[in-house]
C-alpha cells in the first residue's frame, strides 16, 4: 500500500492495556495552570523508567472553579502504580505551584453509566500535609480538601476517576534524512494534538531511541532497536532499513480508547507522508505476543473509524 | 409518559393539618380513590385528603419523553400542590425521590428529614424547613422562617446533607447544629445563623443578624455583607478561597443566581468559635 507515494508497510502497532486518569489543573491564569501541568507531566515518557506516561491536552473546556485550567492525562501499568505516582506528582508539582488547584477531569469519551470507572484517592492522601489544619468541603456530591499553604490554600478533589485505556500505539517514520524525518514528525504531532483523549508522551511527541525486547547484557530487559538503527545497518543481519533510509523516528500514542489511538495514528500518518524525503511508514510490535491491541496500518488508513483489533 | 398529580386546596383549614403523607413516593401507583383516602391529621381528628383537596391526574409527554422517564431511576409522578398551604405541616417530610412543587406558601417542617428528590416552594416556608434533612434539594422562592435545616430540641445534629436554597430571607438559628450540606439565603438572615454548627456551609447574601456562628465547631459561614462578629472569632487573612468559585458554579447550576456575586471575590477569613476549638470559619466578602 502506498500513500502519497510513500510505502505503508503491512504491519501493526502492538499496544497494551493501561490505567488512565484525566486531571484538571487550574490556577489564577492559564500561564500558571500551564506551569503546574507541565511540571506534573514532566519526565513521564515511559512507564519503564518514569512510572507513568503523561502529557497535557491543552486548555480545559470546563473547570469546576471557573478559573483557567489545563487538562492532563496520565497512564500507568496498574491501578496501584497510577495512584502512587499521581500522589507524588500532584504533591510535588501541582501543590507546590502558586494558586493551583487540582480536580478530577471529566471523561466524556465514555458514557456516564460506563461500568469501567474506578475511583482512587489523591486528595485524601495529600491532606495530611496540612498537619491537622486541613479541612474538607463538600460541594454538590464531591468532597474537596483544603490544605493551608504559604500563599493561601491548595484545593484538591478527594477522589479521582481512572479507566482502562490503551498505551503504546505507535508508528515509525523512515526517511532519507534526519531533517525529513523530523519535519514529518513535527507535522504529524501538530495534527495529532488536535485530538483530545490522547497523549504523545515523548519529547515533542517524538522518540528516536526505539527499543526492542531483550539485550545481550543480562541486566537489561530492553535495548536499542538495532533493526532500525542506520549507523549499524551493515553490521546487523536483521536490519529493516533500505540503503536510502538514513533516519527513523517513532511517534508513540497513549489514548483513552483504542478508537482514539487509531484516529490519532491515521491523522499523524496522513500528515507525515506529505513531507518530501519520507520513504516508508512502519510500526513497532513484538510479534503480536504481548499486547492486547493490534493497530494494523492498512486497516487504519482504510477506515477512519477503525479501532484496534483486540486479541 | 410523565404523570403529574395536582392537589388543589379547596378551603383553608381552621387549625393546622399534619400532611406528611403527601409526597411523591407515597402517591406512587395509587388510584385517584386511594389518593383521596390518604389520612391527614387535624388536631386529634383523622381526616382524609379529600376533605381539603381536589385531585387531578394528568399525563404529559410523547414517546421521547416516555423513554426519558423510563430511564430515570425513580419514575415517580410529579406532585403539585396549589393554594395557600401555610396551615399544612410536614409537606414533603421524609421524601427520598421525585419532585414536589408547591404553588403557594407552606407550614412548619416542610421537607424535614428529606433524603432525596426536589421540593420547590413557590411561596414562603414556615419554621423548621428542611430540619434534619439528609439529602435532596429544597428551593424556596420566597422567605423561610426560623430553624432552617436545624436540629430539633434535644437532638445534637441537624441537617446532615442536601441543599436548601432560599431566594428571600431566613429567620433565626438558620443551620443550627447542621452537620453537612449547604444552605444559601439570597436575602437577609436572622440572628445566630450556624449556632453550634458541626460542619457544612451556610451562605448569606444579605444582612446577617447578630452572633453568627456562635459555638460553631467546624463548617463555613459565608457572609456577602459586612457584619460584626463575636469576639471569639479571630482574624486570619484576606484571600480568595478557591472553593468559592466551585460554590458559585454549583449554585448557578441549581438555578440559584447570587446578584453581584463573582467567583473572584476576596474574603476576610475569621476562625472560630474559639470556645469550641476554633476550627470553624466565617468568610466576610471584601469585594461588595
Amino acid at each position: 500500500m502506498h500513500l502519497n507515494g510513500v510505502e505503508i508497510e503491512d504491519t501493526f502497532a502492538e499496544a497494551f492495556t493501561m490505567r488512565a486518569a484525566r486531571l484538571t489543573v487550574t490556577a489564577i491564569n492559564e500561564e500558571w495552570a500551564r506551569h503546574a501541568a507541565l511540571a506534573a507531566t514532566g519526565f513521564a515518557t515511559s512507564v519503564i523508567g518514569c512510572g507513568v506516561e503523561a502529557g497535557t491536552e491543552g486548555p480545559s473546556p470546563y473547570t469546576p472553579d471557573g478559573r483557567a485550567g489545563v487538562d492532563c492525562l496520565f497512564f500507568a501499568s496498574s491501578k496501584d502504580e497510577l495512584e502512587a505516582n499521581l500522589v507524588k506528582r500532584v504533591g510535588q508539582a501541582v501543590m507546590t505551584s502558586p494558586t493551583s488547584a487540582c480536580y478530577d477531569g471529566e471523561l466524556p469519551e465514555f458514557p456516564a453509566d460506563f461500568e469501567g470507572f474506578s475511583k482512587f484517592h489523591i486528595g485524601s492522601k495529600l491532606r495530611f500535609f496540612g498537619d491537622g489544619f486541613q479541612a474538607s468541603k463538600v460541594i454538590g456530591d464531591k468532597r474537596y480538601w483544603r490544605i493551608p499553604v504559604m500563599e493561601g490554600e491548595f484545593l484538591i478533589g478527594e477522589e479521582f476517576t481512572m479507566v482502562k485505556a490503551v498505551g503504546g500505539g505507535n508508528f515509525l517514520i523512515l526517511a532519507e534524512s534526519v531533517e525529513s524525518a523530523l519535519k514529518a514528525s513535527e507535522a504529524a504531532v501538530r495534527k495529532m494534538k488536535d485530538i483530545r483523549g490522547i497523549i504523545l508522551p515523548f519529547p515533542g511527541g517524538v522518540v528516536r531511541s526505539g527499543s526492542k525486547v531483550g539485550s545481550k547484557y543480562k541486566f537489561l530487559t530492553a535495548s536499542t532497536n538495532t533493526a532500525y538503527c542506520p549507523t549499524i545497518r551493515g553490521r546487523v543481519e536483521e536490519s529493516r532499513l533500505e540503503e536510502n533510509i538514513n533516519a527513523v523516528l517513532e511517534i508513540v500514542i497513549d489514548g483513552l480508547t483504542d478508537r482514539l489511538v487509531s484516529q490519532a495514528m491515521e491523522a499523524g500518518i496522513r500528515e507525515a507522508v506529505k513531507v518530501p524525503g519520507v520513504r516508508r511508514i512502519s510500526a513497532g510490535n513484538y510479534g503480536g505476543r504481548l499486547g492486547k491491541y493490534h493497530f494494523h496500518l492498512h486497516q487504519i488508513l482504510g477506515s477512519s473509524l477503525a479501532g484496534g483489533e483486540e486479541v | 409518559m410523565k404523570t403529574e398529580i395536582t392537589l388543589r386546596l379547596k378551603e383553608q383549614p381552621s387549625i393546622p393539618v399534619e400532611a406528611e403523607s403527601i409526597n411523591p413516593e407515597n402517591l406512587k401507583g395509587k388510584s385517584l380513590k386511594e389518593i383521596y383516602h390518604l389520612p391527614l391529621w387535624s388536631g386529634n381528628r383523622r381526616q382524609k385528603l379529600e376533605d381539603y383537596f381536589e385531585v387531578e391526574i394528568t399525563e404529559s409527554g410523547g414517546e421521547a419523553e416516555e423513554a426519558k422517564v423510563l430511564q430515570s431511576e425513580d419514575n415517580l409522578a410529579k406532585v403539585v400542590l396549589a393554594g395557600d398551604l401555610s396551615r399544612f405541616k410536614r409537606l414533603g417530610q421524609g421524601m427520598a425521590a421525585g419532585e414536589m412543587e408547591i404553588r403557594g406558601s407552606v407550614g412548619f417542617h416542610a421537607g424535614a428529614s428529606m433524603r432525596g428528590g426536589v421540593l420547590r416552594i413557590k411561596g414562603n416556608a414556615a419554621d423548621w424547613l428542611g430540619a434534619h434533612m439528609e439529602g435532596g434539594q429544597i428551593m424556596v422562592e420566597g422567605s423561610a422562617g426560623h430553624f432552617v435545616g436545624a436540629a430539633y430540641r434535644g437532638k445534637t445534629q441537624g441537617m446532615s446533607g442536601g441543599t436548601i436554597l432560599i431566594r428571600g430571607s431566613a429567620g433565626q438559628m438558620t443551620g443550627s447544629r447542621m452537620r453537612r450540606g449547604l444552605i444559601a439565603v439570597g436575602g437577609d438572615c436572622g440572628d445566630v445563623p450556624g449556632f453550634k454548627m458541626l460542619a457544612g456551609t451556610i451562605l448569606i447574601s444579605g444582612a446577617c443578624g447578630i452572633r453568627a456562628g456562635a459555638n460553631m465547631r467546624r463548617g463555613t459561614i459565608v457572609l456577602l455583607q459586612p457584619t460584626r462578629l463575636l469576639p471569639s472569632f479571630y482574624y486570619n487573612c484576606c484571600y480568595r478561597p478557591v472553593f468559592w468559585g466551585i460554590l458559585v458554579q454549583e449554585l448557578r447550576q441549581k438555578g440559584f443566581e447570587l446578584p453581584h456575586a463573582d467567583q473572584d471575590f476576596s474574603f476576610q477569613r475569621f476562625s472560630g468559635d474559639a470556645n469550641e476549638g476554633g476550627k470553624g470559619e466565617i468568610l466576610i466578602c471584601q469585594s461588595n
